[in-house]
């Protein structure tokens, strides 16, 4: 499994947490991988200046709006699910 | 300019901070003597017949403040040498009685207990208090309002009748009755009942947050917080907070908007349900209406619901809670809830310790703070949860025939009696008990700096500056991220 995990802190929220958590699954399962990722929640990255912020197996990530999770379905999980 | 209601909690105050800071400079030990002095330093003493006394009733004030006796079972303590033994209940005339010919006042009395004297140009009543039992009859009869009731504020702001006169004249808190709802703390003129404090804790777990693989402190604050502090926006007290070395401050609002959602849907479940996320309010049923134990809904607080989610997410955490309750500190010691929350404080204990700090969040900028939606945020005032399980009993698509809301919001503890005294008998009409202790709801919290009528006002506003205006737009986000449940 990969583990994602979204900040969704006050922060983070305000810029659009909700809306790239949405998106995440949308991606996720239209990339086929929804099974093979496990989406979780945090309540803070520590890195609230550049929000939204998402974990991927450790790996941080900064400003991960709407625009940015295709991309990052496809270039950073999409292959660690078949790592 | 610092804003309390009263010197009572002015004076707590002090103590609280200068005990916060000893704990922050690790000199509790050597510091703590010295406390008395610093707050009373005389020569002329202001409070009491001197200022030895003064000094005295510090010293007590101390002990409270690093978490009062543990053998005591409730979260709320009278110290008796500030207790100032206040005169008995009983009835007494005053001079505004004219000595008329009718005597009500006599005749309403069921136990003759009053007679007139005569005072040289006219009568007056007198009351023989051997006799008297203070029904308040004659108060009732006298239309010159000559005949007055005197109850001691701290047995008038006790609704669960536990505080009683002792032998020596002293408050009593009999702790079987006690619901911690901490009403008689705030309405004592004498500060003379404290509720306990854990600020040292927090202090602690600052600290070893700051040491190398300490744990992250978390804080989850009331909705209440909203213009608590009255030189300060509510986003510069989140950077206060985060000075004060908290990682992250969350909205127990959020929480708030999940107990609403789950209590709706246990309500169409179960038919009949009353609150939960007041825990004098529980205590009181628990304590008066065993019968009606069943029906307390399942639902976690607000608080623990909260901390519940971020422990999902964040298992080496620890989190303060920081809100207008004293009976939260209660709570925080219930086994389904003391691995959840790890210290609660109240927003009084928070300005002694931001103060304990140096830290001037006048001069912070404005973090932000904003999780829940409208609805989580004015659980902070009575109505508010009615307001949210209408709410989501809606954004569910409930049709009246499956389940038809009829709601009783309760403001304090002496509605919520009424309301439990019939539900208890069946003739309850309607199917869903909001209960607050407090009056207005935490609002009007023991341990809320101020209480005023503008504070429902401005916890209505705080939720229309809410970035989700639904339940569901604040909780979906745990449907795909999960962490959320009863």
């Amino acid at each position: 499994m990969v583990k994602v995990s979204i900040c969704v802190g006050s922060a983070c929220h305000m810029k659009g947490a909700y809306a790239t958590t949405q998106m995440f699954q949308e991606a996720l399962e239209k990339a086929g991988i929804a099974d093979k990722v496990d989406l979780s929640a945090s309540f803070c990255m520590g890195e609230c200046k550049d929000g939204p912020c998402v974990r991927v197996d450790g790996v941080k990530f900064h400003h991960v709006d709407q625009s940015r999770v295709e991309s990052l379905v496809t270039e950073e999980i999409l292959p660690r699910t078949q790592a | 300019m610092r804003k309390f209601d009263t010197n009572v909690q002015e004076l707590k105050y002090k103590v609280l901070r200068e005990v916060a800071r000893l704990a922050k400079d690790d000199r509790l030990a050597e510091g703590i003597p010295g406390i008395p002095e610093t707050i009373v330093p005389g020569p002329v003493a202001t409070m009491r017949c001197c200022i030895y006394k003064e000094r005295a009733i510090v010293n007590e004030r101390i002990k409270m403040a690093l978490g009062g006796h543990e053998e005591i079972p409730g979260e709320v303590e009278v110290l008796p040498i500030a207790c100032d033994e206040c005169p008995v209940s009983e009835i007494t005339v005053s001079d505004a009685c004219r000595g008329c010919i009718a005597h009500r006042c006599a005749n309403a009395c069921p136990k003759g207990a009053i007679s007139f004297v005569n005072r040289g140009t006219h009568t007056q009543a007198h009351i023989d208090h051997s006799k008297c039992i203070t029904c308040g009859k004659c108060v009732a009869a006298c239309p010159y309002s000559a005949i007055t009731k005197n109850v001691r504020p701290c047995e008038r702001a006790c609704k669960p009748g536990a505080i009683k006169m002792d032998e020596d004249r002293k408050a009593h808190i009999s702790y079987e009755k006690c619901v911690s709802c901490g009403a008689c703390v705030y309405q004592c003129p004498f500060g003379a009942i404290v509720d306990k404090s854990y600020i040292t804790k927090v202090v602690r777990l600052l600290k070893e947050a700051k040491q190398e693989g300490g744990a992250p402190v978390y804080a989850v604050v009331a909705p209440s917080i909203y213009g608590q502090f009255s030189d300060v926006t509510t986003g510069q007290v989140v950077s206060g907070l985060k000075a004060l070395g908290f990682s992250t401050v969350i909205e127990a609002a959020l929480g708030a908007d999940l107990v609403a959602y789950f209590e709706a849907k246990e309500l169409v479940e179960k038919g009949f349900l009353t609150t939960s996320c007041c825990p004098a309010f529980v205590s009181y049923i628990k304590k008066n209406f065993p019968k009606l134990e069943q029906h307390i809904s399942h639902n976690l607080s607000p608080m623990a619901m909260m901390a519940k989610v971020i422990k999902r997410a964040h298992p080496e955490c620890k989190i303060v809670f920081i809100g207008p309750c004293v009976a939260k500190k209660g709570e925080q010691k219930q086994e389904r809830v003391r691995d959840l929350v790890d210290v609660v404080i109240t927003f009084e204990e928070l300005q002694a310790l931001v103060d304990a700090y140096d830290i001037d969040m006048s001069t912070l900028e404005d973090d932000v703070l904003n999780n829940a939606s409208y609805y989580g945020r004015v659980f902070a005032r009575s109505g508010g949860v009615r307001d949210a399980v209408e709410e989501v009993l809606k954004e569910l698509e409930i049709k009246p025939e499956q389940f038809q809301l009829k709601p009783v919001a309760c403001s304090g503890l002496e509605e919520c009696k009424l309301a439990l005294l019939k539900a208890n008998k069946g003739v309850l009409e309607e199917n869903f008990i909001e209960g607050m202790a407090c009056e207005q709801g935490c609002i009007g919290g023991p341990g809320c700096l101020t209480h005023g009528p503008k504070e429902k006002a401005m916890v209505d506003k705080y939720g229309r500056l809410a970035l989700e205006k639904k339940v569901k737009d604040a909780v979906i986000i745990f449907d795909v991220l999960g962490g959320a449940d009863q």
